[in-house]
């Protein structure tokens, strides 16, 4: 969290040191990528090792630690109340409202929501990519739309993603971590 | 039950020396002087019917509502205080909307129930924090019927908050009678036809008045059409099949 002074200067360039402005800043952007590609057997989410994990984010870490504690909690009680677990779909829907009730004083969070289920890989989006690095990125992904994806193939995009915008984008870095989840058929 | 009546049947949350809550074993009495509701479960949807007490030819049949829908795939029979239930079902259809809100799915009929029930013990002074809406246990049992990911399925909740889950169920006045009934015909097997035939029977043989399309309601829980009311050409089409 800041708190900045701006000292604003004279005609002459001369300070007066008084602040005049009083300026709360709540958020900060700790940068990171995240990546998720999906085919038909298998839903891979990746992020670089500032961020969390199947639910990927980016942006503030603050809020993303707390808004993962909270989605966790959700789930927990969830599975509680119902006696099964959630389905992405449910997940994708408690995260949008979640995300909206602060409509106010927002997360100031990117999610990726990656997973699998009952009814097969689950994507609002075949591949996405949020976070500093991500104008980079998607544009790498979408050259990349030969629809659908092998596996093997997918790795090796989501790995190529990573060390190209993490050689161009400096909030993008220090290594990378895979989510990878699979049909069994 | 009447005669050991004593001092511990006046306050709702005190238990009598021999560890009963006199007015919820009361409140379940009420229930039996209610007109008889039905419900069966078969593999291809939930039946409920309800029998309709029309006291005077003067009476508006169409205005007494004993089966309501909770949500498209959830309806619910009642017996008993009938207006208690509105609380009840109010409740229920709120939890139904707001997990359809929160997780953009349909709320499991079991789910649903429980909601009821958690209301159905909300009585007497509240706790800490905790609202308290009812000064006395709700009159009223229901039978909840329902299709979710585990099927069509039938709940019967009463006073007590307890839940319980039924093939087939009858509660109100004539459900001793009833429920010997269903034992006897229900089976597996049964189709979603053969149990609108079998719940008008049952009501038919517990009934004081002859059985027509004004003085029953009979509703359907299916997959394809969700919950709803028969309409009175429909019911007579039931009936002719008896």
């Amino acid at each position: 969290m800041l708190i900045q002074f701006s000292a604003p200067t004279d005609t002459y360039g001369q300070n007066f040191g008084k602040p005049t402005s009083l300026h709360f800043n709540p958020y900060d952007d700790n940068g990171g990528t995240a990546l998720a590609l999906s085919g038909e057997d298998y839903a891979i989410i990746a992020s670089d090792t500032r961020q969390s994990s199947v639910l990927a984010m980016c942006g503030f870490s603050a809020d993303a630690s707390a808004l993962t504690k909270r989605i966790t909690q959700r789930m927990e009680w969830y599975k509680h109340a119902h006696e099964k677990e959630m389905s992405t779909e449910a997940l994708s829907q408690l995260l949008s409202i979640t995300l909206y009730s602060k409509r106010f004083f927002p997360y100031y969070t990117h999610c990726l929501l990656g997973g699998l289920d009952e009814n097969g890989s689950f994507h609002a989006e075949p591949c996405c990519a949020v976070g500093s690095g991500s104008p980079l990125m998607q544009s790498f992904l979408d050259n990349q739309n030969k629809q659908p994806i092998p596996l093997e193939k997918a790795i090796n995009i989501v790995k190529d993603s990573f060390t190209g915008v993490a050689e161009r984008d400096i909030y993008t870095g220090d290594g990378e971590r895979k989510k990878m989840k699979k049909l069994d058929i | 039950m009447f005669l050991t009546r004593s001092e511990y049947d006046r306050g709702v949350n005190t238990f009598s020396p021999e560890g009963r809550l006199f007015q919820v074993e009361y409140a379940i009495e009420a229930i039996k002087l209610g007109s008889t509701a039905v419900g069966i479960q078969t593999s291809h949807g939930v039946i409920l019917a309800v029998e309709k007490r029309v006291t005077s030819p003067l009476l508006v049949s169409s205005s007494i509502e004993k089966i309501m829908e909770i949500d498209t795939h959830l309806g619910c029979a009642m017996s008993g205080l009938v207006a208690d239930s509105r609380t009840m079902i109010d409740h229920a259809r709120v939890e139904a909307q707001n997990h359809l809100f929160t997780y953009d799915e349909k709320i499991k009929v079991e789910s649903v129930t429980q909601a009821i029930c958690d209301l159905a013990l909300r009585f007497g002074e509240s706790a800490h924090g905790e609202e308290s809406i009812m000064s006395r246990p709700f009159g009223v049992a229901l039978l909840v019927a329902g299709i979710d990911e585990k099927g069509p399925q039938l709940f019967h909740a009463d006073p007590s908050g307890t839940f319980m889950k039924y093939n087939a169920k009858a509660i109100g006045s004539g459900s001793e009678g009833a429920q010997t009934e269903l034992q006897e015909e229900y089976h597996k097997s049964i189709t979603l036809e053969e149990a609108e035939t079998l719940s008008l029977k049952v009501l038919k043989q517990v009934m004081e008045e002859k059985l027509n399309n004004t003085n029953v309601q009979l509703a359907s829980v299916t997959p394809d059409r969700g919950f709803r009311i028969y309409s009175e050409e429909e019911l007579q089409v039931v009936i002719d099949r008896l």
